[in-house]
């Protein structure tokens, strides 16, 4: 089978996966019965009577039909970008415009810290196990540790106690703590409202569009607490596995031949040893990839930054379901991405799966 | 060789290596503050067990001093150490019940659906995937909030969130257990495919599990730690929890730090002396090492 | 006096490989395993030595040991080995230390003489000694093509071979090309005139393709003598200069070594290597017999069968033209059948390359058909060695006897088969002495002493006090 067949295959995939994420959000929007389903939107602050809300939704939601059909009203509003309500403190309106305005930051923060991790995991797995046993496997090997163990939230509180009271680090003022950009920078922009920046919401992107690099740079220093906290909990378990992953490989017979045929050792770990290796990392990668989006809403609480995570934070305190089920669905969807990416290189890597 | 010299074997190799041993040492010291909270607090000078003591006249958060308050105290005037100490029985409980219960329903899934394959494997193995395509984190969100945002309801919603890892790691090694041949001797002298299960295919799958149960148990309390930080039973009335406190305890970090630290220190070096254990525990159980 | 028979000295005689007193010990949780004891042969080039004996017994330890790929656990604690009057063990005692931890005994290496260790053994390895492994499917790597696999060897140690072979098709005339293919068709192949003809033009390399386009198994001379007439190739300036370069300085120059390889420019000068490389490739692999080349080339290890991927293995191992070839049980992991063809193509580029062989076996009937000269190990010691016919018409050591009776006979029926009886000796706390001592029906008392080599006829050695005086 080639590479394609391969791909295409997986791609298909895709669609059943999608379809159990939205049998699964739908079952938990319905659990404990209709009553608590409605006393989730019923607001009873509205000049509207509870009896006519009730009316209202029973009829906007079908529930006075059999469960199937729900489902597949449920289905096909989904399918049409319309994925509820939702009533946070930083937002109120469509779970769709939520998303567009929180994605944009979240997407930055995930791959920031991703491409750091790969950039400087990946090499420093390969030499740990290389060089066994030396100084610089044994310092890894304690820093990867203790990054695996240490709760990522209370690190990045760490960071923050470290850099915003002078009390405790000299380090006083080098980063900033919190939220996303200065604001007596942003103000009186017309490209920046509330908090969202226009058009892109992504502030790194538009500062650069209206060429304002100081806001830019200020915005890049703000990302980089939260970047380093987030990274460092995911170098941790990219190490570990990177490591005893090539340390494995390095014990198989084809590493003997190719050390046979006269290739000198930096091209046996280059050429035939860390393509190997990888293999079990990738399998990996869905649960780390798991842990960085969970790491996402964490990171983005504490150091205030917009983005999904955050929001789905505030829904869970302000009881708003539908908020909660956004991000559900938001977090579904990234991780059957980056799942389908993986398996994808996967595939590329190792030809013996495309069968 | 017999089942008790192989526990022997274990225990023997996990103690030649220095940072296992330590791990082995941390984690029972864990328990033991745990079973102590239960039934004697005041040993450890934990005066109630169960719930945090406020004191009001004196709310702010006060730094360490020997010998009343060696944690200090956190808002509103509750020492740490006690707070801290209480909370450790708290998580561990609910962590382990997590673990056990995720297992329990996993393993039962898992060896099933091997056995029978079949319909019967795929049916449950696509709805272990589908449980997979959601990340652990959001997803106990969802779930924990749907259920209700209390700590009892967080702990089922985890247990919903973790069992399909196990439900996937049981059937992979019951499946390669299937396949040995003692299997097929059992069904050749005509024990019964219930019986099967239970003698045979589940023993041999418990050994790898639970080395994964003890490298779990480490990301489990952190992540039920997690989930009440952001948000989950902060309702609770003064509920020793390490996630609770540290998240109380926010407003106040910059300018008192201890009240974050401690908590988090206890919650890193459990995590710690379980990664130490499981990787010791996994060590010592491959079969290289024991010759 | 026991006369002990004076191995010649390793640095000034013929022989291409030379082992003295080798012993190999690994370090081990349950202590010193003494896996290769006091071994001595020697190999001339162009002959094939077995090394035969139980599993267990260090055979393969030996030759991985030549290799210098013995696993990090295991040491030389004595003994030379000599390649082509190079001594490849030269002070090897530095490199490693025993220290005592506790109770137990640890390893500890000097990085150091290991790089400089390393260094010399890797120009030796695949070029001068290549060696092909036992089990195929595992001594592959799953992940790369057949074709790169074996083009690796090519473009590391034959670099300018492959640079001259463009060239000289881009530099030999067309007409040259069609005079040559014409000649071939009217004369044939094998005419004296016609190679003549062909080494007159004086691009030897071009006679080099020629020749393996005629010695190919899978096409028919029509079709051959197309490919001749399709040989001349023009490249492009930049690649002739890169080209030219190569084959003067024997290698590609170290300033061009990442630029050669840009994915854009690669094309023109490292791709035409890699090219070449491949072609190269399927020369070899059709003189090792693989079926339908063009397709292997491309495909991966486990799509191949058991025999396709020992014959793959030994393209690799023929690939750089090596003087001596270690063949670990190269036939143990493959039925019968393609035992059978492996071994007869083994022997076939045994005739036609002229390679020494050390050939590792446990199966003395493989290694009748295919050895020169045997040399029989048991429990780490080298007991006997002989000429092939001699060990088998007049074996001396008291275990060869017995394993040669343990052979059922071909042309009488017997009530039963002779037996050793007792088991191999632990290899940690061996017998004192001869380590058959304990097993041998002539055994006495002084057998508990170390037996000396005596030479009972030329070329035949035994290790035994039976003949002693």
């Amino acid at each position: 089978m080639t590479l394609r067949y391969y791909v295409v295959r997986r791609l298909l995939l895709v669609v059943p996966t999608i379809i159990g994420l939205t049998l699964i959000v739908f079952i938990l929007t319905h659990v404990g019965g209709d009553q608590r389903f409605l006393g989730e939107y019923i607001n009873i602050h509205s000049p509207i009577s509870v009896a006519v809300q009730e009316q209202q939704l029973t009829q906007r939601f079908h529930l006075d039909q059999p469960v199937i059909v729900q489902y597949f009203y449920w289905l096909s509003a989904f399918f049409h970008g319309d994925w509820g309500y939702t009533q946070t403190p930083i937002y109120s309106g469509p779970v769709s415009g939520a998303i567009s305005l929180f994605l944009p930051n979240t997407i930055v923060l995930a791959t920031l810290s991703s491409v750091l991790t790969v950039v400087i995991g990946i090499p420093l797995g390969v030499w740990s196990a290389v060089k066994k046993n030396s100084l610089v496997d044994h310092a890894t090997r304690v820093f990867s540790f203790v990054g695996y163990s240490l709760p990522v939230y209370w690190l990045g509180l760490l960071l923050i106690i470290a850099f915003a009271s002078p009390a405790i680090c000299p380090c006083f003022n080098l980063f900033p703590v919190s939220g996303a950009v200065n604001i007596s920078l942003t103000n009186g922009l017309s490209w920046y409202q509330g908090g969202i920046s226009y058009p892109t919401h992504v502030l790194l992107i538009d500062s650069l569009i209206y060429g304002r690099f100081d806001i830019f740079a200020d915005a890049l220093m703000h990302e980089v607490l939260p970047v380093l906290t987030l990274t460092f909990s995911i170098l941790a378990s990219v190490i570990r596995v990177m490591r005893s992953s090539m340390q494995d490989t390095l014990n198989q017979e084809y590493i003997r031949t190719a050390r046979a045929k006269g290739l000198p050792e930096r091209a046996v770990v280059n050429q035939h040893a860390r393509r190997n290796a990888l293999i079990p990392v990738l399998t990996l990668m869905g649960y780390t990839i798991a842990g960085l989006l969970g790491g996402v809403v964490l990171i983005e609480s504490i150091f205030n930054l917009p983005g999904i995570g955050y929001w789905t934070t505030q829904a869970l305190l302000s009881g708003d379901i539908g908020g909660i089920m956004g991000g559900t669905v938001i977090f579904g969807l990234a991780f059957i991405f980056s799942n389908l990416v993986v398996d994808i290189l996967y595939g590329y890597i190792d030809p013996r799966i495309r069968y | 060789m017999a089942r008790l010299d192989q526990y022997k074997l274990t225990l023997r190799l996990l103690f030649e290596d220095v940072s296992s041993a330590a791990g082995l040492i941390i984690v029972v010291g864990y328990v033991a503050v745990a079973v102590i909270d239960a039934v004697y607090p005041q040993l450890i000078g934990v005066m109630s067990a169960n719930v945090e003591i406020p004191n009001f006249s004196n709310p702010v958060p006060q730094p360490p001093s020997w010998p009343l308050h060696p944690f200090g105290t956190t808002f509103p005037g509750v020492d740490l150490y006690q707070a801290v100490m209480a909370a450790i029985r708290i998580d561990l409980w609910y962590s382990f019940l997590i673990v056990v219960g995720g297992a329990l329903v996993g393993i039962l899934v898992g060896v099933v659906a091997a056995y029978m394959s079949g319909a019967v494997d795929e049916v449950l193995m696509r709805i272990t995937d589908i449980f997979l395509s959601i990340p652990y984190l959001p997803f106990a969100i969802a779930v924990g909030f749907v259920l209700g945002r209390g700590l009892d309801e967080l702990s089922l919603a985890l247990i919903v969130v973790w069992w399909p890892l196990y439900a996937r790691y049981a059937r992979g090694q019951a499946l390669s257990v299937k396949e040995n041949a003692y299997v097929e001797a059992a069904k050749a002298s005509g024990v019964g495919g219930w019986g099967i299960m239970t003698k045979h295919i589940i023993p041999n799958v418990l050994t790898p599990i639970f080395v994964q149960i003890s490298l779990d148990l480490g990301t489990v309390v952190q992540t039920f730690a997690a989930l009440t930080f952001i948000g989950f039973a902060s309702s609770g009335p003064f509920l020793p929890e390490l996630g609770t406190l540290i998240s109380n305890g926010f407003p106040y970090a910059i300018s008192a730090p201890w009240v974050v630290i401690f908590p988090g220190v206890a919650i890193l070096i459990f995590a710690v002396g379980m990664n130490l254990l499981g990787d010791g525990l996994r060590d010592a159980l491959d079969p290289r090492n024991r010759t | 006096m026991i006369q002990e028979t004076e191995l010649s000295a390793p640095a000034k005689d013929e022989n291409l490989l030379s082992v003295r007193d080798l012993r190999i010990s690994f370090v081990t949780r349950s202590g010193i395993v003494q896996a290769v004891n006091d071994v001595s042969f020697d190999i001339k080039p162009g002959e094939t030595l077995g090394l035969v004996g139980e599993t267990g017994c260090g055979k393969t330890q030996t030759a991985m040991a030549v290799m210098r790929l013995t696993s990090e656990t295991g040491i030389v604690e004595k003994g030379e080995i000599w390649f082509k009057g190079m001594n490849l063990t030269e002070n090897v005692a530095k490199e490693f230390k025993l220290v005592h931890k506790g109770k137990r005994l640890v390893l500890k290496r000097d990085p150091r003489e290991m790089r400089r260790l390393e260094n010399q053994m890797v120009k030796i390895r695949g070029k001068h000694i290549s060696m092909v492994f036992q089990e195929p499917m595992i001594s592959l790597n799953p992940v790369k093509s057949v074709g790169k696999q074996v083009s690796e060897v090519l473009l590391i140690h034959d670099i300018p071979r492959l640079a001259e072979r463009i060239l000289s098709r881009h530099d030999v005339p067309q007409e040259k090309i069609d005079e040559i293919a014409a000649a071939l068709l009217g004369r044939g192949s094998s005419d004296d005139r016609v190679r003549e003809l062909v080494r007159s033009y004086g691009f030897p390399r071009l006679e080099e393709q020629i020749a393996s386009i005629l010695s190919r198994r899978d096409l028919s001379y029509a079709k051959k003598i197309q490919r001749i007439k399709e040989l001349k190739g023009k490249v492009g300036r930049s690649s002739v200069l890169f080209l030219r370069r190569v084959s003067e300085l024997g290698k590609v120059p170290s300033t061009l070594r990442v630029i050669d390889r840009l994915p854009l420019v690669r094309r023109n000068f490292y791709g035409l290597l890699e090219k070449e490389a491949m072609n190269v490739s399927a020369e070899l692999l059709s003189m090792v017999g693989m079926p339908n080349i063009s397709a292997v080339l491309k495909q991966y290890p486990h799509e191949l069968s058991g025999g396709m991927r020992q014959r793959a293995m030994i393209a690799m191992a023929i690939a750089a033209n090596p003087e001596l070839i270690i063949a670990d049980e190269p036939t143990s992991a493959l039925d019968v059948t393609i035992q059978a063809q492996i071994l007869q193509l083994l022997g076939e580029l045994k005739r036609n390359l002229n390679t020494a062989v050390l050939f590792i076996s446990h199966d003395l009937g493989v290694v009748a058909e295919t050895c020169d000269k045997v040399g029989v190990i048991y429990a780490g010691n080298l007991v006997e060695i002989a000429q092939i016919e001699d060990l088998f018409a007049d074996p001396r050591h008291p275990y060869t006897k017995g394993l040669l009776s343990a052979i059922p006979p071909f042309d009488r029926k017997v009530s039963s088969l002779g037996l050793i009886p007792g088991s191999v000796p632990s290899l940690t706390n061996p017998p004192p002495g001869c380590r058959f001592n304990t097993r041998c029906p002539f055994a006495t008392e002084r057998c508990k002493q170390v037996p000396p080599q005596i030479q009972v006829k030329p070329g035949h050695i035994v290790r035994c006090w039976l003949y002693a005086e």
